[in-house]
């Protein structure tokens, strides 16, 4: 497969000032002020074929965002290579801008006191779209999306939800090749989340557009990326699908009781870690090869009246994850 | 050639649809553009008082009468005009920009950076009270001395306007692009605001040495004392090729500038 | 009783938050200098080509010494706290004062006092200083109870361009759109006090109509007790007419805000 994304030992730092308060202070700083580094991207290596759509995963303050920059050339690496489309996106080349589209869930490109109509014109003619495909483009997002009725309403009129359809609708008028999406659902409800991500996956499938996004919401990643890349303090510490997540880092799982009977909890502990317990329920982690004779000798020990065995939750190994900072 | 000179109609149907944008937003909002008009008008009745003074105390400054000055001060109205009409909303939306990260969104437009934030915004209200004031005064102090009105006249007016416009954009955006650097740079503003206040007069009225200063240094007198001396035939040969070049030197200046600012962007924010 | 320590806390506060802006105070002060400068020339061309001594009633000394002072004077008394009240009227924060015990009024007065007195005393001293010097430059001799009550007018000035924006400031009751509205207002406002020129130079019809309103109190006034244009029976008159002014405005605002507060409440409820 083609490569879309190739990076090598990428890292970023940025340099900041103290800055303490009081008059004499700031004299001292005009004069001899303490430089301080952070390292805000350090060492990630990847790369990314056409057509693929990837999640960046992590907490916030991770790199996911400054890494997302750096691809789309708002920011300048400071260390490592890396080549987007075949360019170095530092050089912020036309050719280049006009070929990707970025998305922030938290900005927006849509000029609030316009209807969206007006924004996505204007697009059009930054991006120099020919009219008929820009005619023909516009008409299946909106079609696509459902939004022909608010088209021409002023986007500060529009509820959260059409207005990220907007912003979808605006960077996509060009086609690009490649699109970033930087937290796309966030403050969406729920109907609305499920019918963007429906949308990108039969965007990407159609059109081979290259995604990759970040994203707090599970769902958005379980549903929508066949690759994860989960980044910590900095660094990549996973790279696979969400499944093999369960595979290599998730060796627990849950077994919830229900007992008949009152039982005390310190008689449990032997069997796994007792993550909750009241008197008649109790839920324990156990490891994944030890489930069947475990649970033949609670049956046996214990007035279980219903027993129940879960995965844990995604969200809960990737924090696992997340405390990680060596590559799995 | 044939490039640039798409490129050029590119910049201009984008333009075309900036003022488009600019004008339906401002409808929707008619109570502030109609306010926006008021408080111009307040801003010109102040500087009104100044040709109140003139005309009452029979001002001569050097050997230009009343009717000089009004030219000048006319000149002065029409270029506060065009400032707050084509660059007065960008320049102070700039260090937003820089502020809430909008301005990653900017950059990854395949358009020039500088264009897309600077001239965004054109305020279609604002504008009209400072013009209309501006071009009668420069109307009747033109008249009131007797300067024919030939091709050649009127060229040599238009052309330091223009000259006027782009030196305007270059000084005027400095406090702005500093933003990059500073947190706040408010205060400077105010010192430029105040500076650009000093052209409400000749600039014969100031002594020689911030007249120096003002023509070659940080060039704010030239904006609005070329024009009206140019048709006055008070331009000296050298003086009315300085006032060709400046703005071509500051363009330049501001655009280093402007690259160094996106540089420390893109390598110092978070 | 007990609502004076609030507002000894909020006065506090104010001074802090003055504080913080020293530098934006500093720039201020020297983008003030910029239009003394313009004036200072164009009064110097005026008086210079002229035998006359006199122009609109002022003698060349008086007339840049009042141009100074007037600056920095409006640079003292003219408050944003029309801006402040607005939004607060505007955004709702009006509502957590109606439940308090200290009021709304006493609480914006106190915070602008503080606020100002940084600058006051600073500035007071820079005016000394600029009197000191023009005075023995132009040879006017101020007398020391023209000093005196020169702090005194200041004083009651500042109160008084507080109420003036206080009673502008209930337009935001009534108006929906507010942003430009205070810029226009602020600066007619510091026009018609002689905050720009003299009012004698807006002629003999308007400035005799001004004498019908509290505006030349707040810097015209002050300004030429300073430059020593006024004599001492007329500053006697002067200061009057302040206290006068402080209390009719002082009505006025009540009413406004009455009438004002009616209204908001009916939309709250």
């Amino acid at each position: 497969m083609e490569e879309a994304i190739k990076v090598e030992q990428l890292a970023k730092s940025f340099t900041y000032y103290t800055k303490e308060v009081g008059v004499m202070n700031s004299l001292k700083n005009l004069i001899n002020r303490k430089t301080l580094t952070k390292q805000a991207v350090k060492d990630i290596t990847f790369s990314i074929s056409k057509g693929e759509i990837v999640a960046f995963l992590g907490p916030n303050g991770a790199g996911k965002t400054t890494t997302l920059k750096m691809l789309s050339g708002i920011l300048h690496p400071t260390g490592g290579s890396l080549s987007v489309l075949g360019f170095k996106p530092y050089e912020r080349k036309k050719e280049f801008k006009k070929r990707f589209a970025i998305v922030m869930g938290q900005k927006s490109q849509l000029w609030p006191d316009l209807p969206a109509a007006e924004s996505i014109l204007l697009n059009r003619y930054i991006y120099q779209v020919e009219e008929q495909t820009y005619k023909r483009t516009l008409d299946e997002l909106v079609e696509l999306l459902d939004v022909k009725h608010v088209l021409n309403v002023q986007v500060r009129r529009l509820s959260l939800g059409e207005r990220m359809k907007m912003e979808l609708i605006a960077a996509l008028i060009h086609k690009p090749e490649l699109l970033f999406l930087d937290e796309p659902t966030i403050g969406l409800d729920v109907v609305t989340q499920k019918r963007v991500r429906e949308f990108l996956a039969h965007y990407n499938e159609h059109y081979k557009t290259t995604i990759i996004l970040t994203s707090h919401y599970m769902k958005d990643v379980e549903d929508l990326c066949k690759r994860t890349l989960i980044i910590n303090d900095g660094r990549l510490v996973f790279d696979g699908s969400l499944n093999q997540v369960h595979g290599t880092v998730n060796q627990t799982k849950i077994v919830k009781l229900k007992f008949s009977q009152s039982v005390e909890a310190f008689r449990l502990e032997p069997y796994g870690a007792v993550r909750q317990t009241d008197e008649f329920t109790a839920t324990l982690e156990i490891a994944k090869e030890l489930i069947n004779p475990i649970s033949r000798e609670l049956l046996g020990l214990f007035p279980i009246e219903d027993i129940t065995i879960e995965e844990r939750p995604i969200e809960e190994v990737i924090v696992s994850l997340y405390n990680r900072t060596q590559p799995v | 050639m044939k490039t640039r000179l798409g490129t050029l109609k590119t910049y201009g149907i984008i333009y075309l649809q900036f003022i488009k944008n600019c004008f339906i937003a401002q409808m929707e909002y008619r109570t502030n553009f109609i306010l926006g008009i008021a408080v111009e008008i307040a801003y010109l009745l102040s500087k009104l008082l100044y040709v109140v003074v003139v005309y009452k105390s029979d001002l001569h400054i050097g050997d230009i009468p009343p009717d000089g000055i009004l030219m000048f001060v006319g000149t002065y109205t029409m270029m506060t005009g065009l400032y707050s009409g084509l660059f007065f909303t960008n320049f102070v939306r700039i260090s937003d920009y820089v502020r809430t990260g909008e301005l990653d969104l900017l950059m990854v437009k395949p358009i020039s950076l500088q264009f897309m934030v600077s001239l965004r915004y054109i305020d279609l209200g604002m504008p009209i009270p400072n013009l209309a004031a501006g071009i009668t005064m420069v109307s009747i102090g033109w008249s009131a001395l007797g300067i024919p009105v030939t091709a050649y006249h009127l060229f040599l007016f238009v052309l330091y306007l223009l000259s006027a416009l782009v030196i305007t954009y270059c000084l005027m955006i400095i406090p702005a692009i500093l933003s990059f650097w500073f947190v706040n740079t408010g205060g400077l503003a105010g010192i430029f605001y105040a500076i650009w206040d000093a052209n409400n007069m000749p600039m014969p009225i100031y002594p020689r040495l911030i007249q120096r200063i003002g023509v070659y240094v940080l060039p704010f007198l030239v904006i609005t004392n070329f024009a009206p001396l140019s048709v006055m035939e008070r331009l000296d040969g050298g003086l009315m090729l300085w006032g060709a070049i400046v703005p071509i030197l500051l363009l330049v200046c501001v655009r280093l500038i402007w690259r160094k600012a996106i540089k420390n962007y893109s390598s110092a924010s978070g | 009783m007990s609502i004076y320590p609030k507002y000894i806390r909020v006065f506090k506060l104010g001074v802090q938050a003055s504080m913080e802006y020293r530098l934006d105070f500093a720039l201020s002060l020297i983008s003030a200098f910029f239009p003394i400068m313009i004036q200072y020339y164009i009064w110097t061309a005026v008086y210079g080509r002229s035998g006359s001594g006199q122009f609109f009633g002022y003698t060349y000394g008086e007339m840049i010494l009042y141009t100074i002072v007037a600056a920095i004077v409006t640079k003292i008394v003219t408050t944003n706290m029309d801006h402040v009240i607005a939004s607060d009227i505007k955004d709702g924060a009006l509502n957590k004062y109606l439940v308090q015990p200290a009021n709304y009024f006493g609480l914006k007065l106190f915070t602008m006092l503080g606020q100002k007195l940084f600058f006051f005393t600073v500035m007071l001293a820079v005016l000394f200083l600029v009197i000191f010097y023009f005075g023995n430059r132009y040879a006017i001799h101020i007398p020391l109870e023209n000093l005196v009550c020169f702090v005194a007018a200041m004083a009651l000035s500042l109160i008084l361009n507080f109420l003036i924006s206080y009673t502008i400031a209930a337009i935001a009751f009534w108006l929906s759109e507010i942003s430009y509205f205070f810029e226009m207002t602020g600066l007619l406002v510091i026009i018609l006090s002689g905050g720009v020129f003299p009012i004698e130079v807006f002629g003999q019809t308007v400035s005799s109509l001004l004498n019908y309103l509290p505006f030349k109190y707040t810097i015209y006034f002050p300004s030429n007790v300073i430059n020593g244009k006024l004599m001492s029976s007329e500053i006697t008159e002067g200061l009057l007419m302040q206290i006068f002014w402080i209390g009719f405005m002082f009505l006025v605002s009540k009413l406004v805000w009455r009438i004002g507060f009616k209204k908001y409440l009916g939309l709250g409820g």
